[in-house]
């Protein structure tokens, strides 16, 4: 019980380090980090808009929540590979539980992410609409939390061992992001298309984000639970797998 | 107490670098992937009981810090088993986490957490740390305007802090200026007669003669010898230092 305690407090102290020294410690920190978001944001709310003009209904407030969770699940995932080479000089120093590298860069993400979800909120509130359904948004939210997590650990595993599995996996998220229904909408898309964004986890945590905040309706329950179980069993998957390797950290870094 | 049974390390030392899968795939087809087998700590069985001061010498790559990591639970050992009752503060190496774009204070509550300090357990300490390492002036100042010697003083006065009754120790005491070094020997001998007990690897015969009950003489990851501080001294600089 005091082993968890400190362990926790090693936990905070590692995330608001990240935090801070991502930020330099100020508000305007913060909102540098929102450029690359909002560049790309608007760069395809002009393509889709005027170029190639999209079906999907609400399109401002649609790819904009996608684009808020697909940047928290980018993040988190990115920068847990990330620890493990930055942490490793840590981990040969002390002992802690390793899991701890990569739960305290997914907070460090987390932070910024509740910060733009709030914000997403509002906006919708302020420039659509407002509805009692809106609070359910803490669903998705959940569930995209368990799976980037999960992901964070399982793609972290194989960072132990090589090296290069971080441009692998800048290429899956490059490809991932067209892949999940983002900026289209799956119920339109050409079959094979419609099968994997359908698929998808982070497709189906955002068909849920849509209905409750922007199109005020309710998803299939069978879609909650499953996507919800799915996000869990992917977080104990990882966490294990990521568990019995992680004494290698130390051995290879 | 630290139980030590039987206990092997054993990296493995790859004849070709295969740190990408990208190489690991087209590994298949060239020559295959081979590697020696480097024993770090050879069977080694060490007791040390509550109380104890145990130095331990031995030649630069003997094995010491590898067997204190593995007391320490940073590495997990390829055979054999450890057991240790009681907290353990590491002294492997010290200003652990310090960030130079934070200013004392900040790193003072950064280090400590890593130590296993609380918040408000340090926010007692403070003054206390500070006044050690002589840096009154430079609460508020940036670590990175802070001089080596003085980055040093504050980690050491951190890391002294701690009230785990086992202390790991790898040749860390002589840091500092004259002045500082003379406070941190009062601070083990403190320890010492506290009764807590040590683990201390050095290559200063003359702090090992001071400070230690027993000594281990450690070579190519086997313990070869031990016993009394001069004896062993002796026999180091006689069979192991030519």
């Amino acid at each position: 019980m005091k082993d968890f305690k400190k362990y926790l407090n090693i936990l905070r102290e590692i995330a608001l380090t990240d935090f801070r020294l991502k930020y330099h410690d100020s508000a305007l920190g913060y909102f540098w980090s929102l450029l690359n978001p909002i560049a790309q944001f608007l760069v395809l709310h002009f393509v889709f808009s005027y170029l190639f003009v999209t079906q999907v209904p609400k399109f401002t407030f649609y790819l904009l929540s996608g684009i808020v969770f697909w940047s928290f699940f980018y993040d988190a995932t990115l920068s847990s590979m990330n620890s493990i080479y930055s942490k490793s000089s840590l981990a040969k120093r002390i002992y802690f539980p390793r899991n701890l590298i990569i739960f305290s860069s997914t907070l460090t993400a987390l932070i910024s992410f509740c910060i733009n979800t709030v914000i997403l909120w509002i906006v919708v509130i302020v420039f659509d609409h407002y509805s009692v359904n809106q609070f359910l948004i803490i669903i998705p939210f959940i569930s995209i939390i368990f799976l980037s997590i999960g992901v964070a650990f399982i793609i972290s595993t194989f960072y132990i061992y090589f090296r290069d599995s971080i441009q692998i996996w800048l290429v899956c998220l490059n490809v991932g992001f067209w892949l999940t229904p983002i900026v289209y909408n799956a119920l339109d898309a050409p079959l094979p298309l419609k099968m994997v964004a359908l698929l998808n986890p982070l497709g189906r945590i955002l068909i849920m984000l849509r209905s409750f905040l922007v199109f005020n309706d309710f998803p299939s329950l069978e879609l909650i639970i499953t996507t919800l179980m799915f996000s869990i069993l992917i977080f104990v998957f990882g966490f294990w797998l990521f568990n019995k390797h992680s004494s290698k950290i130390v051995e290879f870094f | 107490m630290i139980e030590v049974d039987n206990v092997s390390k054993i990296f493995k030392i790859p004849h070709e670098r295969t740190k990408t899968l990208f190489h690991k795939l087209t590994g298949i087809f060239g020559p295959k992937y081979s590697f020696e087998e480097f024993y770090a700590v050879r069977n080694v069985s060490l007791k040390v009981d509550d109380g104890e001061f145990v130095g331990i010498i031995g030649k630069n790559g003997s094995g010491k810090t590898t067997l204190l990591r593995l007391i320490s639970k940073i590495l997990e050992p390829t055979n054999g088993k450890i057991n240790v009752k009681g907290e353990i503060a590491p002294f492997l190496e010290i200003g652990l986490g310090f960030h130079i774009d934070f200013t004392t204070r900040e790193n003072v509550f950064i280090n400590g957490t890593l130590l296993g300090f609380s918040r408000k357990e340090i926010k007692k300490r403070f003054n206390e740390i500070i006044e050690f390492a002589g840096l009154e002036n430079f609460v508020d100042t940036k670590l990175n305007k802070l001089s080596a010697g003085m980055q040093v003083r504050l980690a050491f006065s951190i890391a002294i802090q701690s009230e785990a009754p086992i202390l790991i120790v790898d040749e860390v005491l002589a840091v500092g200026d004259l002045i500082f070094q003379k406070k941190c020997k009062d601070v083990f001998w403190k320890y010492k007669n506290e009764g807590r007990t040590v683990l201390f690897v050095s290559h200063d015969m003359k702090l090992i003669k001071e400070y230690c009950d027993r000594v281990i003489i450690m070579h190519n990851g086997s313990i070869v010898n031990q016993g009394n501080p001069d004896d062993m001294i002796t026999c180091y600089q006689d069979k192991y230092l030519k």
